[in-house]
């Protein structure tokens, strides 16, 4: 079945919606869940509150890629429950490319002022990544988005995992480097 | 860059870019490039051996492969056998870091003209360890009993993918094939693991399995052939609460009933010339089950063997 008609499923309040879903991108939600939790249980019951947040925002919401809508809507649902868990988020992938970001960005001066958000951090974002090659941008958002180790992305594109490293060293310092030329921060 | 700023990060992310990044394959080396690089090795090679210093550091390497052979692979607790006809046999291990306690086995070997890689992961969950990132027409997962299923395939290659718990071990066949073939390659390998990747009696004789997909459910298949009978037993997981028919047999029932299989509700159709299915479900668990017979089949023989087959999950039911 495909996205749209799982869509329609779903705006006609049916609940095959939710079965062809599972079917279709449970693993998805696996796979995203499992980079920020640790817990086999969290991440079974993660993906139930996937697909219940799926069935409380479709309709009135009509996404143009539901692949992405669902992994946005997962990587959230984990980092709630991640941290309503404890404080004191359990060492995933994804707090480790948070960490090796936040090390590389974050400079102790950031004011109000300087800090970007809503769609002014979009546009700086997306300007930046358009301006990497295609190689470049991919291990970026697979490390610091999706939260994947050094080791699966390298595995996965049939890298060295020193090229991957050096990658991502070389990607943050263009990050750095363009945050400071237009005199933002993060 | 506090916590709410990284998360105010990876929302600004465009799905463009998401979909760029997981639909990404590794990238194939064109024959122009690959030339060039054939040349410069070439040169590096005669280079090095005319100075006869050559000395290489295999840990600077990642995820280093190192050659190995089918008794160090057994010290490590691995057992990789291969078919008795295969050829260009080549045993190594591949260190993948500090999140495992053993390295992964493989082996690559050649039946005929069809190439595999096989491999074995000690692991505390099912993973993906093809080594695989391409886009896949057919991606099902599926249990058998214990064992975690998975079958990837496109029109070039495939992989299957088994993991038992009790075992804590993964493993994986991929090659350049569809995944039926390979499906039923590593039905026989697991078998000689001790691994049973098909439904049938023993003394069965024609043993396939297959896995297809059935109004949206993920069905597996073992068809076999029984006291001259052809068989196909049939297993989904299911939310449904009532019996759904996943036997993919339609006929002309002269008598239809209900019956038990084990403590599941049943029904039991058959024609005038004995085919017929028989059809349970095991509602807590969420597994739909069918058993059908091509002909000369009776309902004491369809209950007989599907009480013989299946295995509850809910342990011993008097």
């Amino acid at each position: 079945m495909n996205d749209n008609e799982i869509i329609e499923l779903f705006w006609a309040r049916e609940e095959a919606a939710l079965v062809q879903t599972r079917h279709k991108y449970g693993r998805l939600c696996v796979s995203v869940a499992k980079h920020i939790l640790s817990d086999a249980r969290d991440v079974e019951e993660c993906s139930s509150d996937v697909l219940l947040k799926l069935w409380n925002t479709i309709p009135p919401e009509r996404p143009c890629s539901l692949a992405a809508y669902i992994k946005r809507i997962a990587r959230n649902q984990a980092l709630d429950r991640a941290l309503y868990n404890g404080a004191e988020m359990r060492k995933s992938a994804l707090t480790e490319s948070y960490e090796e970001l936040s090390a590389c960005l974050t400079d102790g001066q950031t004011t109000p002022e300087q800090y970007l958000e809503g769609q002014a951090l979009r546009e700086f974002l997306n300007r930046f990544l358009e301006g990497l090659p295609s190689e470049a941008r991919i291990i970026f958002v697979r490390r610091y988005w999706y939260g994947e180790r050094i080791r699966e992305i390298a595995q996965a594109l049939h890298y060295s995992e020193g090229k991957v490293k050096s990658s991502l060293y070389h990607t943050r310092n263009r990050l750095r480097k363009q945050m400071a030329q237009e005199g933002v921060s993060l | 860059m506090n916590y709410q700023r990284f998360q105010a990060f990876q929302e600004a992310i465009d799905d463009r870019f998401l979909e760029e990044a997981a639909s990404a394959a590794p990238k194939r080396t064109s024959y122009r490039f690959a030339i060039g690089i054939a040349a410069c090795f070439c040169l590096l090679i005669t280079a090095l051996l005319l100075h006869q210093q050559y000395v290489v550091n295999t840990e600077e390497l990642a995820n280093p492969v190192q050659a190995s052979s089918a008794e160090e692979l057994a010290a490590l607790g691995y057992q990789l056998t291969v078919p008795e006809e295969a050829t260009n046999v080549s045993y190594a291990t591949v260190d993948l870091g500090g999140d495992y306690a053993l390295p992964m086995a493989q082996v690559s070997y050649q039946v005929e003209t069809q190439s595999y890689t096989y491999r074995a992961l000690q692991t505390s969950q099912s993973e993906d360890i093809s080594g695989q990132s391409e886009t896949w027409s057919s991606d099902l997962s599926w249990r058998q009993g214990d064992i975690e299923l998975h079958l990837c395939s496109n029109e070039e290659e495939s992989w299957v993918g088994w993991y038992v718990a009790e075992a804590q071990t993964q493993w994986c066949l991929c090659a350049e094939t569809d995944g039926e073939t390979l499906l039923n390659d590593a039905m026989r390998i697991a078998k000689d693991l001790g691994i049973d990747l098909a439904t049938a009696p023993e003394e069965a004789e024609n043993v396939t399995i297959h896995v297809l997909e059935l109004d949206g459910l993920t069905v597996a298949e073992t068809a076999f052939v029984y006291d001259g009978i052809q068989y196909a037993y049939r297993t989904a997981a299911t939310d449904a609460l009532e019996l759904i028919d996943i036997s993919g047999q339609e006929g002309d029932y002269t008598s239809e009933e209900a019956v038990m299989v084990s403590y599941c509700d049943g029904q039991l159709s058959l024609t005038a010339d004995g085919a017929g299915k028989l059809l349970w479900i095991d509602v807590v668990p969420g597994l739909a089950f069918s058993l059908s017979a091509e002909g000369n089949a009776s309902a004491d023989t369809l209950t007989a063997l599907a009480d013989q087959l299946f295995v509850p999950m809910q342990g011993d039911v008097g």
